[in-house]
């Protein structure tokens, strides 16, 4: 008689690594802790204007990373 | 005042455990009915530091961690529970309760002897963990990179009342 089948396990997925969106993360920490942003508490405001700088800065490092114009990079808070 | 983990019964009682870093000797038990073999790859990365929480001989969950110090955050890469205790396989008759708050409680003590002041990070596969994490343990949505699975913080007065539930005299 077979065995029951375990669940799939999550682990691979939970491990995976994703240096870029680790080196947002990187970024948006940093952010928080230069404009004296506690993300829990910050309001609306201050997360848009926290997430906007992190994902500008994130992406100008990118780009030079990879060796593309950083005017490339869509300004802060520019529809 | 110390760092006191526990887990909770059948009865809803207090069950004092203990924790120590995983052996290889816990790994290989879980090869054969948990979720997860911990001997896996997955698991294998240097960058992790893995926990085991147990009651005398019996083991009941590991926690992977990842100590991120440019970010100044511990990531709670992953956590599992013994199958008898575990949602995905207990029939909803779990043996004990309280593990996941106790293996997050240990990712706040990680950040906290790192110099971090307790901020840590964790990812929810599935729409319903998410809210358990909000709900339960306070977790704040961080903002969403592309198309990453959601990552969660807990920090500030969250971290601070769980890790409260385990300092006692």
């Amino acid at each position: 008689m077979n065995e029951p089948k375990r669940p799939a396990s999550d682990a691979e997925w939970y491990c995976r690594k994703d240096p870029e969106a680790d080196q947002f993360y990187e970024i948006f920490f940093k952010m928080c802790r230069k404009y004296h942003v506690s993300w829990c508490s910050a309001s609306e405001k201050e997360r848009l204007f926290i997430e906007e700088v992190s994902r500008v800065t994130y992406e100008r490092d990118r780009a030079t990373r990879l060796g593309l114009p950083v005017d490339s990079v869509r300004p802060a808070f520019a529809s | 005042m110390e760092f006191k983990p526990f887990i909770y019964n059948a009865k809803q009682e207090q069950i004092p455990v203990s924790i120590a870093p995983m052996t290889d000797a816990d790994a290989q038990k879980t090869i054969s009915a948990w979720q997860t073999a911990w001997t896996s790859d997955y698991l294998s990365d240097l960058r992790l530091e893995k926990y085991a929480a147990k009651l005398d001989e019996e083991l009941i969950a590991l926690g992977a961690y990842e100590i991120l110090k440019n970010a100044l955050v511990v990531h709670i890469a992953y956590m599992e529970a013994q199958p008898e205790s575990n949602p995905t396989l207990d029939d909803g008759n779990p043996k004990y309760t309280g593990i996941g708050r106790l293996m997050i409680a240990l990712g706040i003590k990680l950040s906290i002897d790192n110099g971090f002041a307790g901020d840590v990070i964790l990812e929810a596969k599935t729409t319903a963990l998410a809210k358990h994490y909000e709900k339960d343990f306070g977790a704040i949505l961080l903002p969403t990179f592309q198309s990453s699975a959601p990552r969660y913080l807990i920090a500030d007065d969250a971290a601070k009342q769980i890790f409260l539930t385990y300092l006692s005299e």
